[in-house]
């Protein structure tokens, strides 16, 4: 029981490091895509 | 007399308390309007299904065929980020990509809070075995504490996609914290602002932020490049990704005006109502009158407040690196709780200092902790499912 509950909480910890870790990375992959999307189609004037 | 008096109490007792639940619920909404969209319908949803014999729950009851059909199989939630993601304008975050830093930060809280939820039942070996603080402190599993740390999404349908997939028999108190909370921002958010923040911190200006102009092809791309990443990334994210750009497209593309109304206006409200009277009913006293009630209410909160610390502290830390200093209130703001926090964190920006306006920068962090939340609940499904 004891070693089934240090496994679940290895566990725990590493949901949320990697859980944390890839919703920063996939952000910060969505704000790169944002400013490449900006540079290639640059808004016109009357936009 | 006394004794039919007692009997009644303990066989309804649990029932009646429920019910007043309910009508608190329903005080709540229309009273101090508390997200009354939601709170209202799972207030009378919650009474509906505690009255003694009630026949709109049951194998036939027409709420538990409403359970059945929408929230049993997640669409619900699934339809309703359809009308969201057409009511989301992404212009505040695509003309300031950066704030997507805080729109992951302001995420923070549902992991802390999973770990918090999940070590909660180590409390009982502080108390004697048997005792009675011991058996009323709950064990949650990991996908139960992951549901519970979604709250911290301050984002309803999300916390109610994941609960329904991971944690059915909490979906109750877990919809009632995360609507709850959301409605409560403007109270938890400003302390603990200040208490992490500086005088001098709160006055900073943004004004040197350039502001980058956005096609319309931009914005019609954005919706569909971010649900292919997304898709890419964690596949299992794709319906609930999928449904809020495919409502922002709708919107952004501007040539089905009736549809994206439709989406907007009568799918958001008629799903919003069958949603919140279908969780109601979830309430049932057997289920919601247990301490890990109590416990989740605490953890919704605790993740709110790690929400904003984490937000706060992340733009700290991001003006140790910046030559143009960021107002750390802004972190904050990156919570999905749209556009509450904003308003909440443009508002002690002006009593800091009455010519600082924040709100356009707010928002757009406000508009990233949209996405973040979707992100993050999405990622939490690949990593348990």
């Amino acid at each position: 029981m004891e070693e089934n509950f240090a496994e679940v909480a290895a566990r725990a910890w590493e949901v949320c490091g990697i859980g944390l870790l890839t919703v920063f990375a996939v952000l910060i992959g969505f704000a790169l895509l944002i400013k490449l999307m900006i540079r290639i189609f640059p808004a016109k004037d009357e936009e | 007399m006394f004794s039919a008096i007692w009997q009644f109490l303990l066989d309804f007792g649990p029932s009646l308390i429920m019910m007043v639940i309910g009508g608190l619920l329903i005080y709540l909404a229309i009273k101090k309007e508390y997200e009354p969209m939601l709170l209202l319908p799972i207030g009378f949803g919650a009474i509906l299904a505690n009255i003694p014999g009630s026949s709109a729950i049951g194998e036939h009851g027409f709420l538990t065929v409403l359970y059945n059909a929408g929230i049993a199989n997640e669409l619900f939630p699934i339809l309703i980020f359809i009308g969201v993601g057409a009511m989301i304008d992404f212009g505040p975050l695509l003309r300031r990509p950066f704030m997507m830093f805080f729109g992951a930060a302001a995420q923070f809280g549902i992991f802390a809070t999973l770990l918090a939820a999940f070590y909660i039942g180590q409390l009982k070996g502080l108390f004697p075995e048997g005792s009675i603080i011991a058996n009323i402190i709950p064990q949650f599993s990991l996908k139960e504490a992951a549901s519970i740390g979604i709250i911290g999404a301050a984002d309803g349908p999300t916390s109610i996609y994941v609960a329904s997939l991971f944690a059915p028999k909490l979906l109750g108190p877990i919809s009632v914290a995360a609507y709850s909370y959301m409605s409560l921002v403007p109270l938890i958010q400003p302390p603990v602002i200040r208490l992490l923040t500086t005088k001098k911190e709160r006055v900073i200006r943004m004004d040197h932020f350039d502001e980058v102009k956005v096609s319309k092809t931009v914005r019609i791309l954005f919706p569909i490049i971010v649900t292919v990443v997304a898709g890419l990334v964690a596949p299992i994210s794709v319906a609930l990704i999928g449904a809020l750009m495919f409502g922002n497209l709708i919107r952004e593309c501007g040539v089905i005006e009736r549809l994206s109304k439709s989406a907007q206006n009568e799918l958001a409200n008629l799903v919003t109502l069958l949603l919140g009277i279908t969780i109601g009913s979830t309430m049932v006293a057997k289920d919601f009158l247990a301490p890990s009630t109590l416990f989740i209410m605490v953890m919704g909160l605790l993740a709110f407040i790690f929400d904003t610390a984490g937000g706060v502290m992340f733009a700290k830390l991001l003006n140790l690196f910046l030559k143009n200093k960021v107002n750390p209130m802004i972190g904050a703001a990156g919570i999905s709780a749209f556009p509450m926090s904003a308003r909440v964190i443009h508002k002690i920006g002006l009593e800091e200092d009455p010519s600082n306006y924040l709100l356009m920068h707010a928002i757009g962090a406000n508009v990233a902790g949209q996405v973040g939340s979707i992100v993050a609940g999405g990622v939490l499904l690949a990593l348990l499912q």
